[in-house]
Formats: structure tokens, C-alpha cells, sequence
């Protein structure tokens, strides 16, 4: 159910029209702007970096796995020619 | 578009870094934040303080924010609890350093606009602190009792009491004058 009001004891005429608000200086503006430039300026930088970092890590993370597993190879690589070399030399100079 | 979509909309694009969606925010909730604040306090420069720290809150919530939730409540919520903070330090809750309490006039035509309003302040700033943000929220910045018992996190019920209080004071300090601003109690 809805609250009966009581409009005469909830009125107040007049006392609002007596009071001064203040109004907003634009030095509090421009301090609450560069407040927000300082905090959300920032931020969207860090937003337009976000992407960049989510995908710089993985992408070193698999140079470095391919870069690893090449030089692993052409170790192998290498030993294998080491050997295949010293065979032959065995064969032919004894 | 609702109030609260339209706002964390700006919010959103303000989170991306949009100055022009912060100034928005700020030209549509300044001047309330700083209205409750300066009936708080009594202080247009602590007032001020206390509406930037809020709008800086704001603004490094931001990128969290809940679309659900409400700007202007959040502010007036923050803009009031800093306010019942420093009232708090500074030992000026509701019974402590309370400022001289004016001399009602006898006649309303004996003063003049500007007086009236001081005397009215003056009457205001030796309420308690939690009956100024009532009569503030209410009266004079005319929100509903829901929406003011929510920013002052408190019941209608204990609202409406807090305003009931608040107006008897505020009649008790302007003497029979105060009658004709207040109406019939």
C-alpha cells in the first residue's frame, strides 16, 4: 500500500528560493580535468598498448622456442657433418 | 536512453580516455556535489576539495565500472561520506564547535535577501550533520526520500525521521519567522 503524504508538512516554500548554492568556479573544472586526464588519459594509453603486450609475449615466447630448436638442429647438424667428415677421412687415409 | 545507461555510457568512453565525455560528467554533477558538500560544511573551498576528490574517485573507478549502478547516487554517496569525514576530524559533528546561532529577526521585512540567507545557512550549519545532508538532499536539491535515504545509506523510515528533527530545529533556531520558509509544522 502505498504511504499516505503529507504534503503541508513536507513542503517547504520559500526555503530553497533563500538559499545561495555555489556555483562551480572553472579553476575547480580545469583542476577536476586534469584530474581526469592524469587518471583516464593514461588509461586509454594503456588501452591502445593492451593488445600489443597480449600479443608481444606469446610471439616471444615462440621466437625463442624456434630459435632453440633451430640452433638444436644445426648442432645436430653439425656433429652429424663432424662425423660423416671423420668417417670419410678414416676410409681414405686409414 | 535511461539516466544510468546515458551515464555509463559517457563513463565508458571517458574510461578510454574521452576528455569530452569527462566534461560532460562533470557539467551535469558538478555543481549538486558541491552544493551538498558547501551545506555540509559550510566551506565553498572545502567543498570544492571534496567534489574533486570525488570526481577523481570516479575517475579511477571507471574502468571498473558496473553499468547497473547509478553515477550521480555514487557520487552524492562519496561527496557525503567524505563530508561526515571530515566533519569527523575536524570535531564539528553535530554538538561539538557549534557556530554562533544567529538572532532570528522579528520581521522578515527587516532584513535583507542576503542576511536571510546567511541566517538560514548559519541555522543549517548547527543541525547534526546527518539532519543538514537530509534537509540538503531533499529540500533542497529535491530528491525523493528513496533516493536520499539510498545516498545516505540509511531507511526511509530513518530518513524521514532525520527530516522530521531536522525541520524542528531549523523552525526552533529561526524563531516564528522560520514559519513562513518552512511552512506548517
Amino acid at each position: 500500500m502505498a504511504r499516505k503524504k503529507k504534503p503541508q508538512e513536507w513542503d517547504m516554500p520559500g526555503f530553497k528560493n533563500h538559499i545561495a548554492m555555489p556555483e562551480p568556479s572553472e579553476d575547480l573544472v580545469e583542476k577536476i580535468m586534469a584530474d581526469a586526464q592524469a587518471t583516464l588519459g593514461a588509461a586509454s594509453w594503456k588501452t591502445i598498448l593492451w593488445p600489443f603486450g597480449a600479443v608481444w609475449k606469446p610471439v616471444m615466447v615462440l621466437s625463442a622456442s624456434v630459435f632453440l630448436g633451430v640452433w638444436v638442429g644445426f648442432a645436430e647438424l653439425a656433429k652429424d657433418e663432424a662425423f660423416i667428415d671423420a668417417e670419410i677421412e678414416a676410409i681414405f687415409w686409414g | 536512453m535511461g539516466e544510468r545507461k546515458k551515464d555509463a555510457d559517457l563513463l565508458k568512453s571517458a574510461a578510454a580516455g574521452s576528455m569530452r565525455a569527462c566534461r560532460t560528467l562533470v557539467d551535469g554533477h558538478l555543481k549538486l556535489m558541491l552544493g551538498l558538500a558547501y551545506q555540509m560544511l559550510g566551506d565553498v573551498t572545502e567543498a570544492e576539495d571534496i567534489s574533486q576528490e570525488a570526481f577523481l574517485r570516479l575517475w579511477k573507478q571507471a574502468p571498473f565500472w558496473r553499468a547497473d549502478a547509478k553515477i550521480s547516487v555514487w557520487l552524492y554517496r562519496v561527496v557525503y561520506n567524505l563530508c561526515i569525514d571530515r566533519l569527523r576530524k575536524t570535531k564539528r559533528m553535530s554538538g561539538e564547535d557549534i557556530p554562533e546561532i544567529p538572532t532570528a529577526p522579528t520581521q522578515m521585512g527587516d532584513i535583507h535577501k542576503g542576511e536571510m540567507a546567511e541566517i538560514i545557512n548559519n541555522a543549517l550549519l548547527t543541525l547534526p550533520d546527518r539532519q543538514r545532508a537530509a534537509i540538503t538532499l531533499v529540500h533542497l536539491q529535491e530528491k525523493s526520500n528513496i533516493g536520499a535515504a539510498e545516498i545516505m545509506g540509511v531507511s526511509v523510515e530513518a530518513l524521514e525521521s532525520l527530516l522530521s528533527r531536522g525541520r524542528k530545529g531549523l523552525k526552533a533556531r529561526l524563531g516564528n519567522e522560520g514559519k513562513n520558509l518552512i511552512g506548517g509544522l
